[in-house]
């Protein structure tokens, strides 16, 4: 399995502002992931449904279902820009990476975190750096393991019907995690893994 | 190198020099360059982004149309808003906030907050679209250009806009429909206009004392207010009072948290204002308890006054219509005449009827008769325009050359309206009546709306007759709507615009009761993609004058703390004793007042220059000259219906935060026991509340507190539940309003219903 | 006797605002549904109008305080210079035994802590001179901060109806009762 291929398309998936980029990022994943398309992923209205229900699910305006940032989860307070947001952003910064999105997109927005798993990835192959694995170390388990439980959940609890390409989506997300965590040698990965199984 | 506790890396994490000194040796190998990142890019995050250092503080001013216009302190850690305090500085909230003001923080960092412009894709389905601000602007600037070509105007494009956030810089909505050209606006103010017109009447302007003078009144009586819930920093001046051996009355259709902590609570049949105030005047007038003195050398028409009360009104009849026992009556009216300084709090309340109007000048000329108008402590306190004198720059915009719009006159366009009218123009905009918007848009023809703009306002929450609106807005092509959370007029618009909650940009705040001014300063960066009022008008023109140059004449790019500075003049300087705005930065300043009292000096700005208990402009204005009865409305329904507000809410702001549910999870209806038992309904109960106007369903509380002719709930939105009481309220005007606002107030306590188990 | 600092409720001012206890939100930024400070309004047997008075209630920092008694792993402490009952909420292991024992429902079970917390009278504000957030709010000066060492107020109770009489544990709230004022009713509807 490509991770970073499909790290690359759940990033493009989250912070994707319109249908067809959500489409687009699904294409990735049903390629690189071996998984049969959504039969009506063809079909010409697919993009725009698939994009009604991204915001139902995550963007607005109206109350979403699950937020994703990380604070909502971490922090007491479910709010957004708390301690976990800043704990992110100051993750990116020890990276020497940063956002330029600013308040914009809160630092702790799945697809920045998503982004930074990337980096972490990269740099870890390209260098054997026991400082990188501390702070990976960090951000996997103390972070984001802490947090794409409680989202991956949120989202199964949507009062709908989950859009198949989201419950896709969710499933790498949830498989992808899964993997980090057990740090199996990722190519050898079962892809039989059901969204929100992570949750304990 | 061993596996670090979470506690060991956060330490790491905390601190600029350690975090970024810990990959240093594997970042300084150029690791950077080849890296598949999409949104995080190499480099330091500017400082303050990541949350260092203590705490810094901004002056901020709560712009929520409220009696308090709170000073607020709020404490930016590291760019993030953590707590905020109200201003010490402030004598009149003395440091303090109210439950509202102590929400603030999880307002603005809500995950409900809407964060994006959207675009519905079939009003009221539930499906939206992401747009970028040029998308949005785009859209919304071809549709304009698009009305204009087919109407050749843009009288088909209207604007309502009210105080969901009264920032002297958000009158620059108004100013972006200005400078597009004449459109139509919703004018007047579904507040306090008929107040306003009897007080303007009265004494040539509505001008109240400074509340913070009530503590030397000797008898105070709150008539159709309530100051413990929409008021709370008055109340320590009104125990002053009473400390200080002063008789609190409170003068009420409920009995309501105000009424318990007076000395004396005197239940009135609601709309009865004007009945119960006339027979106290009788009485005074009978006992010789009247300030002859005073009326000799101030006012006008006092003798026909007295003529009328003396052939009209007697304390039997007051008695018979306000269910006041005529012994109450004359002792009220007896105490309040030979105390000195008197003064009646006249609220809003209960000025929101029919005859709400003919009752404010009643109690004004009970104040004015006693003698206690233009004294310390004394007063017919209703509110005040004195502080507002800036110089509305961001309204004041030019149509652009060339511009078509509505032929004829044109009047105020609400209380604000500093314009002077339309003036020696040919064309003027297109003013409907704000409290019959539903109506306006259905009739309005030649052109029809096809466009409404909703800013500073929630139309589907505070508008009357909410079935009506539903229809109205069928009838409109485009709705856009401002806002910061998904409230019932954004689930009915096509476009939805962030907007910035006031952490976020600069404006100026004043007060209608206090006489303190307060700077509203950028304290954080806005947060998503919100946008001021202004920014977003700029961000319009900028995209108008792309398609058609010329089309917009608003300032394309604002800095929003120069528009802020730009509204300030010499006299508000002088009024307040400033030498600059930035002495606001210090805190609030209160304006140098020659007097607590209104009027001290006994010139009215009346075309007598008296008080004019016989005013012709009044009779002009199609009122009777003279303050006297005016028949309440007649019921429609088996009881009365009163919708006032909550202490958790102003409008339908703050009920929706959780925090506020914490504490107010649900809307109930009150309903007297002896008409919840006629109906065999019980405490807790599941009800319907019904009327010709639509229906709402809610839990039933048996209380005494309300008449057993009368039924109670709150003006209020809660997160995800459809009540609301716009349901059950029609559009009736109220007497005045249309001399000083434009347009009539509306009757919102002259509505009727009955209530069965659901 | 010794400092003991407590908070005096004067239910005569208290206009039941809530502002009191959203103050205390909006200093600890609690979750949703932790409530420190709670505004209870009075069964109408106590005051007969629904809604119309109230006790701001938090933790009362007893003299022998129930929750201090019953923690299996002593994270409560009792601040010998001025009685403030502190809940160390790193060394609560969520045993919930002091949420079953306090009979004024103070400690509050915190499901996302997965841990107890508390009204800690905002000894950090004490300590820095401030006065607690709650107190600091309160528009009507009706809730205030007093020394039971020195507050000498012969009105003040110590177990108004509808506060648990809890002798024992001597808690150091004071009250003054809520007044009524004279009510005239309409006679059209009496």
């Amino acid at each position: 399995m490509d991770w970073n291929a499909i790290l690359i398309a759940l990033r493009d998936f989250f912070s994707a502002r319109d249908g067809r980029a959500m489409v687009a990022a699904c294409a990735v994943m049903t390629a690189t992931g071996k998984t049969p398309p959504d039969r009506a992923s063809g079909l010409p209205q697919a993009a725009d449904e698939l994009e009604y229900a991204f915001n139902r699910l995550f963007v607005g305006p109206g109350v979403v279902v699950a937020p994703p940032y990380a604070s909502v989860y971490l922090d007491p307070d479910c709010r957004l820009m708390g301690e976990s947001t800043r704990r992110a952003a100051a993750v990116y910064d020890a990276l020497g990476l940063s956002s330029s999105f600013d308040e914009e997109l809160p630092y702790d927005h799945l697809a920045l975190e998503l982004d930074a798993v990337l980096a972490f990835r990269v740099l870890g192959a390209q260098d054997q750096s026991a400082e990188l694995d501390a702070l990976w170390h960090y951000f996997l388990h103390d972070h984001l393991a802490c947090w794409l439980p409680l989202f991956t959940a949120k989202v199964m609890q949507a009062p709908a019907p989950l859009h198949p390409e989201i419950s896709r989506a969710i499933a790498f997300l949830s498989a992808w995690l899964a993997a980090a965590i057990k740090d199996l040698p990722q190519e050898s990965l079962p892809m039989t893994h059901q969204p929100g199984g992570t949750a304990a | 190198m061993s596996p670090m506790t979470k506690q060991a890396m956060e330490r790491i994490l905390e601190n600029s020099v350690s975090r970024r000194s810990f990959l240093s040796r594997l970042l300084a190998t150029g690791a950077l360059a080849g890296l598949p990142c999409g949104l995080l890019r190499p480099g330091t995050a500017e400082a303050g982004q990541v949350w260092e250092g203590g705490y810094q503080t901004f002056r901020n001013a709560c712009p929520r149309n409220c009696y308090d216009t709170c000073s607020i302190i709020s404490y930016v850690k590291d760019g993030v808003v953590k707590f905020v305090e109200g201003a010490p500085e402030s004598s009149f909230t003395r440091g303090g906030l109210c439950v509202k003001g102590n929400s603030y923080v999880r307002r603005v960092y809500s995950p409900d907050r809407i964060k994006y412009p959207m675009e519905q894709q079939g009003r009221g389905s539930g499906n939206w679209k992401r747009l970028s601000w040029d998308q949005a602007m785009d859209k919304i600037a071809r549709k304009i250009l698009d009305i204009k070509e087919r109407d050749g105007s843009l009288l088909g494009l209207a604007l309502t806009k009210y105080s969901g956030n009264f920032g002297i810089t958000n009158y620059g909505v108004e100013g972006m429909m200005s400078s597009l050209g004449y459109t139509t606006r919703m004018v007047g103010t579904p507040c306090w206009p008929a107040g306003i017109d009897a007080q303007n009447f009265d004494m040539g302007s509505m001008w109240c004392n400074d509340p913070e003078d009530l503590p030397q009144a000797r008898y105070v009586i709150v008539w159709g207010a309530n100051p413990a819930w929409c008021s709370v920093h008055s109340m320590k001046f009104l125990y002053a009072a009473q400390e200080a051996g002063a008789k609190m009355v409170v003068v009420d259709p409920v009995f309501t948290q105000t009424a318990a902590k007076a000395d004396e609570y005197v239940e009135i049949r609601a709309g009865e204002d004007c009945a119960l105030a006339l027979g106290l005047c009788r009485h005074i007038l009978d006992r010789g308890l009247y300030d002859r003195e005073w009326v000799t050398a101030h006012s006008v028409g006092f003798d026909d006054f007295a003529a009328y009360l003396r052939d009209n009104v007697t304390v039997e009849w007051a008695a018979g219509k306000s269910g006041v026992p005529i012994a109450q009556i004359k002792a009220l009216a007896e105490e309040f005449a030979q105390a000195r300084p008197a003064t009646i709090w006249i609220g809003y309340g209960m000025q929101r009827h029919v005859n709400g109007g003919a009752a404010v000048r009643v109690l004004d000329a009970l104040v004015a008769m006693t003698g206690n108008v233009g004294k310390p402590g004394g007063g017919a306190r209703y509110g005040h325009l004195q502080t507002w004198g800036f110089n509305y720059h961001a309204m004041l915009q030019k149509p652009p050359e060339g511009s078509k719009g509505w032929l004829g006159a044109s009047g105020p366009k609400g209380e604000f309206d500093v314009s002077g009218g339309a003036g020696n123009a040919k064309y003027a905009d297109r003013a409907l009546n704000i409290n019959k918007t539903a109506q306006e848009i259905l009739d309005a023809k030649d052109p029809p709306i096809r466009m409404l703009w909703v800013a500073c306002k929630n139309v589907l929450s505070q508008d009357f007759d909410r079935p009506k609106m539903l229809k109205a807005f069928d009838k409109l092509e485009m709705v856009v709507a401002v806002d910061q959370f998904f409230n019932q007029t954004v689930e009915q618009a096509d476009i939805v615009l962030p907007v910035t909650t006031l952490f976020e940009d600069w404006t100026v705040n004043a007060s209608y009761w206090h006489y303190w001014l307060s700077l509203n300063e950028q304290a954080i960066k806005p947060l998503h993609e919100a946008k001021s009022d202004i920014q977003i008008a700029a961000a319009l023109s900028r995209r108008m004058n792309e398609l058609a140059p010329g089309s917009c004449t608003f300032a394309t790019e604002i800095d929003s703390k120069d528009w802020m500075a730009r509204e300030f003049n010499k006299d508000i300087y002088d009024l307040f004793g400033l030498s600059s705005w930035e002495d606001l930065r210090k805190g609030p300043a209160k304006a140098k007042l020659a007097s607590s009292a209104s009027w001290a000096d006994g010139k009215f700005a009346t075309p007598s220059k008296k008080y004019e208990f016989r005013s012709d402009l009044c009779a002009k204005n199609g009122h009777d000259a003279l303050p006297m009865y005016k028949e309440g409305r007649a019921p429609y329904d088996k009881l009365r219906l009163l919708t006032p507000h909550h202490k958790f809410a102003i409008h339908s702001q703050f009920q929706n935060l959780d925090w506020m549910a914490d504490f107010n999870p649900a809307p109930f209806v009150y309903i007297h026991p002896r008409a919840a038992a006629q109906r065999g309904i019980a405490d807790g109960d599941m009800v319907r509340v019904f009327n010709k106007v639509g229906e709402v369903r809610l839990a039933a509380r048996l209380t005494s507190d309300v008449p057993p002719d009368t039924l109670l709930m709150y003006e209020t939105w809660y997160k995800g539940l459809a009540f609301n009481c716009q349901n059950l309220v029609d559009d009736t005007s109220a007497d005045m309003g249309a001399y000083k606002t434009g347009a009539p107030g509306v009757a919102i306590h002259d509505q009727f219903a009955d209530v069965a188990r659901a | 006797m010794k400092k003991q600092l407590g908070f005096y409720v004067d239910a005569k001012r208290c206009i039941g605002c809530f502002t009191c206890a959203m103050a205390c939100k909006n200093q600890y930024q609690q979750e949703p549904g932790v409530i420190w400070r709670q505004v209870y309004p009075l069964k109408e047997e106590i005051y007969p109008h629904h809604e119309r008075a109230f006790y701001s209630l938090a933790c009362n920092h007893c003299e022998h305080p129930a929750c201090l008694e019953v923690c299996p792993v002593d994270a409560y402490s009792k601040r010998p210079q001025d009685g403030i009952v502190v809940h160390h909420q790193e060394q609560c292991i969520g045993c919930g035994n002091c949420i079953r024992s306090c009979p004024y429902g103070a400690p509050r079970f915190n499901p996302v802590q997965k841990r107890a917390e508390k009204c800690s009278l905002c000894w950090q504000r004490l300590d820095a001179g401030l006065d607690p957030a709650c107190v600091a709010s309160c528009p009507t000066n009706a809730l205030t901060l007093i020394d039971l060492a020195t507050f000498a107020d012969p009105g003040a109770v110590q177990f108004p109806p509808g506060f648990p009489k809890m002798g024992r544990l001597n808690p150091s709230t004071r009250f003054r009762q809520a007044e009524l004022p004279k009510i005239i009713k309409r006679e059209d509807v009496s």
